[in-house]
């Protein structure tokens, strides 16, 4: 029971990549690089003049917020950022719930979430009339995430079908992955994940994905490394010994470079840790597309709110 | 034992279907009642005379079905200290319409029950606004800290039947402790087996869905883990323990080798663990998020399995209620449990329906055996004579759709809202009066 419904012109909401047809993700990624073509002439459309953005983010962002603030702003929308944080309402004990209709009262046209919890905002849209996009709940789904490295690896290869796409790191705690994951899969990518053990979650087999223990094994012959961030904050005490020794079995380091394919390339969601998931030389180097997926954000994310603003009309 | 004020009734109830394991009653017959007691079940027009000498009241019970009033051993009363929650009033009224007579109340009260103050208190207040019979089951740690034992002896001669914290008990030396110490008092302890370091920050069953949903998982381990611990304690105490809320297969493989070996154990499960499996978790509905959590079918065949067999010996209905506000939450954030005295009665008749149980293995589960497990049934969950004129009567067939309208409850958190359930109780009578009565009106289908 999806949110989003299943005909293109008729997404209301983006929650996550799980329940959208090929179709769906199509509309979006292309509306997506068609602004990114647009963006070499102009900065700023009227798709959205005279309507409002609101970003409800319980977790700290810098860069998908931006990204939206930014998308927004050249689509001609106002964007309004609340910030969610132990000084809010949330901790004099007002629920999500609340909030959110709280919000909707002041008439925004869409509301951008993020929060800690998974399933945030599937709870939201019961309870709201407007559209939600989801930038990222708890360990569920970070759609536009998803949609904005596609366009990355697209550009790259001009298609996602038959490419051999690594993720490596704590799989088990991934937003990034599992939307990766469900957009890779659905658009006919080999998908093969890595990490330690403990970061592993039980049957992840039945995502269609190779499961790989060793950073060798999941290299080898990939075209797409993606590199999650380790989130420490994310209670990983018990799970690795130490980020010493996570870097030098699953960090990507100039010598493991070498087992990808000659034309491989690198790609991180951000924030770096540079030192623990990457080396810096690799993060930096010729195969890194990190800044390209920067770029691709704010284009993927414009997209995404011309493409719901037009299935609201 | 047991008193429950109220007029002292004589009835002579025909016309019903009676079913009474106690005394292997399983046909139509008639019930007769004087000053709120049983005074006898026999064929049909067998008592008519009788009822006659002692002017019993006559009550057509045709096409019903007739069974002991059930006896519920985990049930969440939140009385002194959030009545919002569930008061005496509400909780018993919400038990009566479920078919249920008597409630083990858990010790989840704020001050907790962990003294014999709050035994009596309990029992006063209960006497005064609890239209079912109510039974104190005290804390087994003073505060439920799990740090030192509650006065045991104190409450249970102020009359509480079973004493447990109504949650894990962490510390191994405890728990030893508390069963050893019971065996003075011929109390169960009753034990809510969890692993909470196992558990962590986990809310739902781990495997695929957790998985997929990217919601922290619990594993089945965590309950077995636990489940094995207590029998090693109760093996080296020889004393008498509880499982509450048991919902894997593994719990059950070390159960069984500890009947077979003639442990005194006895085990529960509640309707949520042969219902749902967390598959129903798809749309992250906070009301379907319970502790333990909702596993998967395989376990919920060994639980059905295992009501069959008698490795499990009951059926509880683990009504945990929960304010609007607390479950209207992400569901990681939510409160754990869900309302279920009124759910109980389809839920299980539907493992009959699926020819699973038979509908005396049905009334043995709800009613008889859950009086044995404190040693109350000659006092309740039996119509033999001399019992507590404690009894209800159901339509099997009836369905409904269940909705707020049916919920007695003082919360609504029924993950079962909006649908349709078959197995309606259509009155309920505690020492032969009825406290409860459906409404007679045409359900919308």
């Amino acid at each position: 029971m999806s949110a989003s419904m299943k005909s293109p012109a008729k997404v209301r909401h983006l929650l996550g990549i799980e329940d959208l047809s090929v179709e769906e993700i199509r509309s979006f990624l292309d509306a997506g690089k068609r602004f990114k073509k647009d963006l070499t002439d102009t900065k700023k459309f009227d798709i959205l003049s005279g309507k409002t953005v609101v970003s409800l983010f319980y977790e700290a962002s810098t860069r998908t917020r931006g990204s939206f603030e930014m998308a927004s702003k050249r689509l001609g929308a106002d964007f309004i950022h609340m910030n969610a944080d132990a000084s809010s309402s949330v901790s004099k004990g007002e629920t999500l719930v609340d909030t959110a209709r709280n919000l909707e009262a002041m008439n925004p046209d869409f509301l951008v979430l993020r929060h800690s919890s998974s399933g945030a905002p599937q709870l939201l849209v019961k309870h709201l009339k407007i559209p939600v996009i989801n930038a990222g709940d708890g360990f569920h789904e970070h759609p536009t995430q998803a949609l904005l490295d596609a366009m990355t690896i697209e550009e790259k290869y001009g298609s996602l079908k038959g490419l051999k796409v690594t993720i490596i790191g704590d799989i088990a705690h991934s937003r990034v992955a599992r939307s990766n994951i469900h957009l890779l899969k659905k658009m006919g990518a080999k998908v093969t994940v890595c990490g330690p053990p403990t970061l592993i979650p039980p049957q992840m087999e039945k995502h269609g994905v190779t499961v790989a223990l060793r950073l060798a094994d999941a290299l080898d012959g990939a075209d797409v490394v993606m590199m999650l961030r380790i989130q420490f904050e994310r209670q990983n005490d018990k799970q690795i010994p130490s980020t010493g020794e996570y870097f030098r079995f699953y960090g990507l380091h100039k010598d493991s470079v070498k087992l990808m394919k000659k034309d491989a390339i690198i790609m991180h969601p951000g924030p770096l840790n540079r030192g623990v998931e990457i080396a810096p030389d690799v993060a930096d180097g010729e195969r890194s597309v990190i800044l390209s997926q920067v770029t691709n954000g704010v284009a993927v994310r414009m997209g995404v709110l011309a493409v719901l603003e037009e299935a609201r009309a | 034992m047991i008193t429950k004020t109220s007029a002292k009734k004589s009835l002579y109830v025909t016309g019903a279907f009676i079913i009474d394991p106690s005394q292997k009653w399983n046909g139509e017959g008639e019930l007769l009642v004087e000053n709120g007691m049983v005074l006898a079940v026999g064929k049909p027009g067998s008592l008519k005379a009788k009822a006659k000498t002692i002017k019993a009241e006559s009550f057509d019970a045709k096409g019903l079905f007739l069974a002991p009033g059930f006896f519920d051993l985990q049930c969440r009363i939140h009385e002194p200290g959030s009545e919002h929650i569930e008061s005496f009033s509400s909780g018993s009224q919400s038990a009566a319409a479920g078919g249920f007579t008597t409630l083990l109340m858990q010790p989840v009260s704020e001050p907790v029950h962990d003294n014999a103050f709050m035994t009596d208190f309990i029992r006063r207040r209960a006497k005064e606004h609890s239209v079912v019979r109510i039974i104190p089951m005290g804390a087994l740690s003073g505060g439920r800290e799990g740090k030192k034992l509650a006065e045991i002896g104190s409450m249970a001669a102020a009359g509480a039947r079973a004493v447990g914290d109504a949650a894990p008990i962490e510390n191994t030396y405890l728990m030893r402790k508390a069963l050893e110490y019971v065996r003075a008092f011929s109390l169960p302890v009753f034990s809510f087996p969890e692993d909470r370091a196992l558990t962590g920050q986990g809310v739902m069953n781990e495997g695929w869905n957790s998985n997929r949903l990217g919601l922290r998982g619990i594993p089945p381990a965590a309950e077995e883990i636990i489940v094995a611990r207590d029998l090693v304690l109760l093996r080296h105490t020889r004393s008498r323990l509880h499982f509450q809320s048991i919902s894997t297969k593994g719990s059950l493989r070390a159960l069984r080798m500890a009947k077979e070996d003639g442990l005194a154990v006895t085990a529960e499960t509640n309707p949520a663990y042969f219902s749902l499996t967390s598959d129903a978790i798809a749309t992250y509905d906070a009301n379907f998020k319970c502790f333990p959590p909702l596993r998967s079918d395989e376990d919920i065949e060994a639980i059905i399995e295992a009501l069959k067999d008698g490795t499990i010996d009951c059926i509880a209905s683990a009504h945990t209620p929960q304010t609007r506000a607390t479950k209207e939450q992400t569901f990681e954030h939510a409160g754990a449990g869900m309302i279920a005295l009124e759910t109980a009665l389809p839920l299980t008749l539907d493992l009959v329906k699926r020819k699973k149980i038979s509908p005396s293995r049905m009334v043995e589960l709800l009613s008889l055996a859950p009086a044995k497990i404190l040693g109350l049934e000659r006092e309740v969950g039996s119509l033999k004579a001399g019992c507590h004129a404690d009894f209800v009567l159901f339509d099997p067939k009836e369905s409904f759709t269940f909705s707020e309208q049916h919920v007695h409850s003082a919360s609504k958190n029924s993950p079962f809202l909006g649908q349709k359930m078959q197995g309606m109780v259509k009155f309920t009578f505690v020492a032969g009066t009825a406290v409860f009565e459906a409404v007679r009106k045409k359900e919308s289908k």
